[in-house]
């Protein structure tokens, strides 16, 4: 049996979210060097408009048809991919490094006996063995893992690969495999490790305004660092100096309620792209910083130099918010013609 | 009542180039201990145990947690811990858990240096219970637990889950509380259950650190100085230039 590289599609039983077509990208990467095929596999219920949209990108798609799967369910995921695991050998699976993929990765690894590495956003060939890149110690550090075993199960860090696009002429297949209704969520019986009794209930979208943060040309952030929210008003003030402007943070200002979690930039908040990112008192951790790399212009003010997102700023700052903020508000309602002098 | 196991994790604490030997309680678990306590406050009789995997520097911890209130605490002693290997600490964790008939298992989300999020996962997987992952709420039901899973965007899952499972906790479900002082003394009294990692079958390592490297620069910065004033100044004129502000 041919040893090939997995990917696992995330979706919303309506679109393929875009981290799919990044891991696409990694596998792709990974398949020029390990001469191992990728398949991607889609699963759920009547999912097949949405499998034959994958066959554009050129890899073969396996479609595994779980009826009553008609919402993510990590019982499940685990449950049937395990199955089908059990009959096609993996080399390599990959996942994504989100609250979805983070749920069920961990355990499927262990379902298969296989080593699993999180939030990978790397991966080089050293005397024919694998190596996987990720951070630690908040960003301060990049570390190599090696895995021991035969199989591995990687959840990619989103943001990292540049999403495979449609290639004009690729043609893919789609296989549809069956994976029984024993599954059924709603037919509720013992054993299975309690899968059947773990129900979907609803699915509640953020009370904030999500696409403020994604639509916006300028993301004024903040971190730790911003202290009291006469500080966070300021920042308001200032964010009304942008263009197409909107106010993040770091989690930890949004486990303080200083902003709500629809504000929130970094893996398990939004992942945004703008033409300015303004980085306050943020340290930047590796969560965070996955969230914001992809931005234009990057600006970091923290009192601490040796800060993480010091190295992701196109402009460092090393100033006490306490004093900076007020002295960069005034700054901005200066006119244009006095600033010229300095 | 509820038989509850909170898994915690001692985070050394380095501040910049300096490595001390202090360390602290992962603050995604501190989070957990305090959401067991909150159930164990709504149900009498409930127990609170607390498990940790690590060196000798993990007793501060323990003490730490007793001090919030859990009433006993173990910690797998492991000498030279595989940094690496959740599958590991785990593998440990569920050996100890195993026929102590748990109803709750409760992580962080994920700690803070590392940030796998794949201990509580794995725990419940080599226990087959279910697991929910990034918890911001949780409710004791006649049924189970009622439980919100945060999303990417602060969207959130609503789950109905049944018991025995593990559940790993978001920050911000609960303001952790501080240790009492009579927590304190009942912890000096009743200082936590030392078990050698070696007596618990520890499984084959699955993955190991090949080096490590610092993270490169990504742009070529350009740091601003001068006065406070100064900088300021200069930083409105950047902005300006590159279009940003409001015309």
């Amino acid at each position: 049996m041919a040893k090939k590289i997995y990917v696992i599609a995330q979706h919303d039983g309506e679109q393929i979210s875009l981290v799919t077509h990044e891991l696409l990208a990694f596998a792709r990467q990974v398949e020029k060097t390990l001469s191992f095929s990728v398949t991607l596999i889609i699963m759920g219920e009547k999912l097949s408009s949405l499998a034959r949209e994958l066959v554009h990108r050129g890899v073969s798609v396996i479609l595994l048809d779980v009826p009553g799967l008609t919402h993510y369910h990590g019982g499940i995921y685990k449950q049937v991919l395990s199955d089908f695991f059990a009959t096609h050998e993996p080399a390599l699976i990959c996942t994504a490094h989100t609250a979805q993929g983070m749920d069920y990765s961990p355990g499927l690894a262990v379902q298969l006996k296989a080593a699993h590495i999180s939030g990978v956003q790397g991966f080089e060939m050293e005397d024919g063995t694998l190596n996987f890149l990720r951070a630690m110690d908040n960003g301060k550090q990049m570390v190599w893992i090696t895995p021991v075993t035969d199989r591995v199960v990687v959840s990619v860090r989103p943001g990292v690969y540049k999403p495979l696009s449609p290639e004009p002429g690729a043609m893919g297949s789609v296989s549809v495999l069956h994976m029984g209704g024993c599954l059924d969520p709603s037919d509720s019986g013992a054993g299975d490790g309690g899968i059947k009794q773990i129900k979907f209930k609803g699915l509640k979208q953020s009370q904030m305004d999500v696409k403020g943060l994604s639509e916006a040309q300028a993301i004024i952030a903040v971190g730790n660092g911003i202290g009291s929210d006469e500080n966070l008003a300021m920042i308001h003030e200032i964010a009304a100096f942008f263009n197409k402007p909107a106010v993040g943070g770091s989690r930890i200002v949004c486990d303080r309620r200083q902003l709500g979690y629809g504000q929130q930039v970094g893996i398990t908040g939004s992942i945004v792209a703008p033409k300015l990112y303004m980085a306050w008192g943020i340290s930047g951790s590796a969560q965070h910083i996955a969230g914001m790399e992809q931005s234009e212009f990057v600006v970091s003010i923290n009192k601490d130099a040796t800060a993480p997102m010091m190295n992701m700023a196109d402009v460092c700052i090393v100033e006490d918010l306490n004093q900076f903020l007020p002295l960069c508000l005034a700054s901005l309602q200066l006119p244009w013609d006095k600033e010229t002098g300095c | 009542m509820l038989k509850i196991l909170v898994c915690i994790k001692a985070i050394n604490e380095n501040q910049g180039e300096i490595h001390l030997d202090e360390t602290r309680m992962n603050l995604f678990d501190g989070f957990a201990l305090e959401q067991a306590l909150l159930f164990r406050d709504a149900l009498k009789e409930s127990i609170v145990d607390v498990i940790c995997v690590g060196t000798e520097n993990a007793s501060d911890i323990l003490t730490r947690a007793l001090g919030m209130g859990a009433d006993q605490a173990i910690h797998i002693n492991s000498e030279v811990p595989p940094l690496y290997d959740p599958f590991y600490t785990a593998s440990l964790i569920a050996a100890h858990a195993r026929h102590k008939a748990y109803d709750l298992i409760l992580t962080g989300v994920m700690s803070e240096d590392l940030m796998q999020g794949q201990v509580g996962p794995m725990v419940a997987e080599l226990l087959s219970i279910p697991c929910a992952t990034s918890v911001i709420s949780a409710h004791l039901s006649r049924e189970g637990i009622d439980l919100e899973r945060e999303l990417e965007g602060g969207a959130r899952e609503s789950w109905e889950f049944p018991l025995p499972c593990v559940l790993t906790v978001q920050s911000g479900i609960n303001t952790p509380r501080y240790p009492s002082l009579s927590g304190m003394l009942k912890a000096a009294r009743n200082p936590a259950t030392c078990i050698q990692a070696e007596t618990l079958n520890p499984p084959a390592i699955r993955q190991v650190i090949s080096r490590m490297t610092v993270p490169q620069k990504k742009r070529n910065a350009q740091v601003l100085d001068g006065t406070s004033e100064e900088k300021a100044l200069k930083l409105a004129q950047i902005l300006k230039e590159k279009g940003f502000l409001r015309a």
